[in-house]
């Protein structure tokens, strides 16, 4: 691959995002490659050395903020005739409404997401409570005269503990998994916005 | 190695490889080769970060009849340096506890 046609292949993946973004990465990896050629590589080696398009792309995605990208995506190419406006006024209502319901369609995904993990997190409290629970009661127990109940109490007790430490790992696997899937989420999301053309 | 970790302390390397003296993306990846093994991919947002929180600078020079940018640390860059330098000493003393010998 050349640098001509690497270059384009980045460009193409970023069709939508704000041009002086574009501008900016493109710059980047041309001089990234220019100076591996300097360096004594191929055109070739050099844009090997670099990595894939969809790789570069995907760095480059990472870092413009959503908000600008959809900025960018709604913001018309020309100006708008009177007509068009009058439409858009008079649209307004839905138009905002669809706005609204696409801020909640994001955030409904962070709520199902993070709901598991907070899930889990209430059954380590829940277990927690119900030990402190048992250890307290069980003394009890022994000292009023039923002594198997108040075993039973301890024994229930440390079932507990168990099940607090066992749903706390979970939690906490939960809590990494639903992270490290928003930003795949949003990396996802910002693609779909921007698009690809060729 | 957690990615949080990984991504602070990367952006701590870049920073460092600039400290002395302004340098350009190529370079930097040379510089730090033998430490950490960076791609071009992965240090374009890191700059890109650094640039946005003004731990950096960038300006541009003309090399060999084309353009190229030169980073240079900023006194917010440098202050980030010795702020690692703090917070390694507590996470040494970490270690120190996590490996100790009974």
């Amino acid at each position: 691959m050349t640098k001509f046609e690497f270059l384009t292949a980045v460009r193409s993946r970023l069709y939508g995002l704000p041009a002086e973004d574009v501008q900016r990465s493109l710059d980047y990896f041309a001089e990234m490659i220019d100076d591996h050629i300097e360096d004594g590589m191929s055109e070739a080696e050099a844009v090997a050395a670099i990595g894939t398009p969809d790789e570069a792309a995907a760095s480059i995605l990472g870092e413009v903020p959503l908000t600008k990208i959809v900025a960018t995506k709604i913001k018309p190419k020309r100006n708008l005739h009177v007509w068009e406006i009058v439409l858009l006024v008079l649209f307004a209502p839905a138009l905002f409404g669809l706005a609204i319901a696409a801020v909640a369609l994001i955030f409904s995904a962070y709520v199902t997401v993070f709901s598991i993990a907070i899930a889990t997190f209430s059954c380590v409290l829940a277990f927690s409570i119900s030990s402190v629970a048992c250890i307290l009661y069980a003394p009890y127990q022994i000292v009023t005269g039923s002594v198997m109940q108040g075993l039973c109490y301890i024994g229930f007790a440390l079932t507990f503990i168990g099940l607090a430490i066992l749903f706390f790992h979970l939690t906490m696997v939960l809590g990494k998994a639903a992270s490290i899937m928003i930003k795949k989420m949003m990396t996802g999301l910002k693609r779909v916005i921007v698009g690809k053309r060729d | 190695m957690d990615i949080q970790l990984k991504r602070g302390l990367l952006d701590v390397c870049v920073l460092a490889a600039i400290k002395n003296e302004d340098s350009y993306g190529y370079q930097i990846i040379k510089d730090l080769k033998p430490y950490v093994e960076l791609s071009e991919s992965t240090l374009y947002p890191i700059l890109r970060r650094l640039e946005t929180a003004q731990l950096l600078t960038v300006w541009s020079a003309e090399h060999n009849g084309r353009l190229r940018k030169y980073y240079r640390i900023t006194p917010a860059g440098l202050a980030r340096i010795e702020e690692f330098k703090e917070e390694w000493g507590e996470i040494v003393s970490i270690y120190t506890f996590i490996v100790r010998e009974d």
